[in-house]
């Protein structure tokens, strides 16, 4: 009897192994193929999502959408603002555990627009410049170190181990945007944007002045002149005008708000994603921001006095006791003397600034300051995982850089960081 | 406690792992043997045809026209174009053996 038991028992484990070994290979067949066909649905989704924005740029604030290619594969995308990018993800349909989905970042493409030399943001990636090594332009490690022994001077600032960075900071930001700081490229965008012909159009010349008044959603308003806005709300509006003062309890809800000149604002309220550019000054006093992304940029490019402010602030950005739920992305590139921000000691700013000035700010930063517009903080694409011995690193020309949806000159979309991850 | 034939229990049931062990890597080696090609042709055969597809799909609208050499690598891999709603382009592939039988089976799709 024993005997019986012994050989049905060696037969048995005998047969078990070959059937793992034959359904393994199986498995192994399977899983190879949904795998790649995942990756195929992930980039057809992307595709989709390109060709859709491309031909409808009211989608820029967000859709969900599906879409079959074949009787049994079809793919789910989702746009989301992601601060001045759209995020779009793809998922299949014939979803899996552990299904691969793709996700990248959506923006207008500027092929010429280089990017810093040196930016580390995938992984644990160190950069140590040594020997006679050079770095000609910014730098920046999300994970890892930069370890520049080239300039004593920046040494001081040379090193710099983000890891520490909350999620939120670990993100595209406008900075890519905004490297190099080609000042006239920047202005040159904001007098040539050619806007989105699909929303509500209002242009004007001279000086205007709206009060009291709820604008259309997704107006578009131009003005050649100073622009006065006194108890105004507009939803995911765009707002172009040479000044623009805004004052009275005037709330703007996303969108975007470009000057050429100066923009003054007192007691305005900034809710959801939104960019505040101005090409001389832009000085926001005591005003407000929802918990969304906000960008506020200035060129420092001083043309006159601004309207309520004294000459001295000319060309700069001021921000007097803003209060910010979400973070904030700032920047001030103009002269030595280009951004101050003033806050007392109940302050609290999340975000970024990059700074070319003052800072007289007494409360709590969480997130980052980078001083003396050179080393810029750039969250981007260039990947440099590795060291130089001796090299002279130059700006990458001909590296593709992704801008804002919303300056639609260059009006080729591109995709950005794009990458597959499990669900 | 008894097995048989003066063997106990814990002899048998050791000889039986000792025994499944060295099957196991028999078949192990049988398995990684040259001749034993199934499962390495039918994984071989996808990653051909992954190819060929990223190829085309990265060549669109290009490809769309393009001569198609269906042998690719001893396999016969076929393509076909067909037209989706919206300026859309799906494209099917299917890699077969010898025997005509398939392979594998992958879809993909661009959009102008």
């Amino acid at each position: 009897m024993f005997t019986v038991i012994g050989l049905m028992l060696v037969l048995g484990i005998l047969a078990d192994i070959l059937f793992l070994m034959a359904l393994g290979d199986n498995r192994l067949a399977v899983k190879n193929a949904r795998e790649m066909q995942e990756r195929l649905l992930g980039k057809a989704g992307l595709s989709w999502a390109l060709a859709r924005l491309t031909n409808d740029t009211s989608l820029f604030y967000g859709i969900e959408s599906s879409m079959m290619i074949d009787t049994s594969e079809g793919f789910a995308v989702s746009l989301e603002p992601e601060g001045i990018l759209l995020d779009a993800y793809v998922t299949p349909k014939r979803k899996l555990p552990s299904s691969l989905h793709a996700h990248a970042w959506i923006g207008n493409v500027m092929d010429s627009l280089a990017k810093p030399p040196v930016l580390s943001l995938m992984g644990s990636s160190d950069l140590n410049v040594r020997g006679s090594g050079i770095v000609v332009g910014s730098y920046f490690a999300l994970h890892g170190l930069v370890n520049a022994g080239y300039d004593a001077r920046t040494r001081e600032n040379s090193a710099l181990d983000s890891n520490a960075m909350p999620d939120w900071m670990k993100r595209p930001w406008a900075l890519n945007v905004l490297v190099k700081w080609q000042k006239s490229t920047l202005a040159a965008l904001m007098k040539d944007s050619t806007l989105d012909s699909t929303r509500p159009q209002l242009r004007k010349s001279g000086n205007v002045s709206v009060e009291g008044k709820q604008l259309p959603e997704r107006t578009e308003l131009h003005v050649h002149g100073l622009l006065r806005l006194r108890n105004v709300s507009c939803d995911n509006c765009i707002i172009l005008a040479d000044s623009i003062h805004i004052e009275g309890k005037t709330t703007l809800r996303a969108g975007m708000i470009w000057t050429s000149g100066s923009l003054w604002a007192h007691k305005a309220i900034f809710d959801g994603y939104g960019q505040i550019l101005a090409n001389d000054t832009l000085a926001l006093d005591s005003c407000e921001g929802g918990t969304r992304q906000l960008v506020f940029a200035s060129l420092g490019e001083s043309t006159k006095p601004p309207i309520g402010l004294d000459s001295a602030s000319s060309g700069m950005l001021r921000l007097t006791h803003v209060n910010l739920e979400g973070m904030a992305f700032s920047l001030g590139v103009g002269g030595a003397e280009s951004m101050r921000l003033i806050g007392d000691s109940t302050s609290f700013w999340k975000g970024i600034w990059g700074i070319r000035g003052t800072v007289q700010y007494a409360g709590t930063v969480m997130g980052q300051v980078r001083m003396d517009g050179v080393r810029w903080v750039a969250p981007n694409g260039v990947i440099w995982n590795g060291q130089t011995d001796g090299k002279f690193l130059k700006e990458q020309s001909g590296k593709r850089c992704v801008l804002p949806l919303l300056w639609k000159k260059y009006d080729k979309l591109g995709l950005e960081w794009w990458r597959f991850e499990r669900l | 406690m008894k097995g048989c034939k003066g063997f106990t229990l814990l002899e048998v049931l050791v000889a039986s792992v000792l025994a499944s062990g060295a099957l196991a890597t028999l078949g192990m080696w049988c398995y990684k043997q040259p001749w034993n090609q199934m499962a390495r042709h039918k994984v071989e055969a996808q990653a051909i045809l992954a190819t060929g597809m990223e190829h085309r799909l990265h060549a669109f609208p290009d490809s769309l026209h393009e001569e198609i050499d269906p042998l690719e690598n001893g396999k016969l891999a076929t393509w076909r174009w067909t037209e989706l709603p919206n300026g859309g382009w799906c494209l099917k592939g299917e890699v077969l053996d010898a025997r005509g039988k398939s392979l594998g089976m992958l879809v993909g799709a661009r959009w102008r």
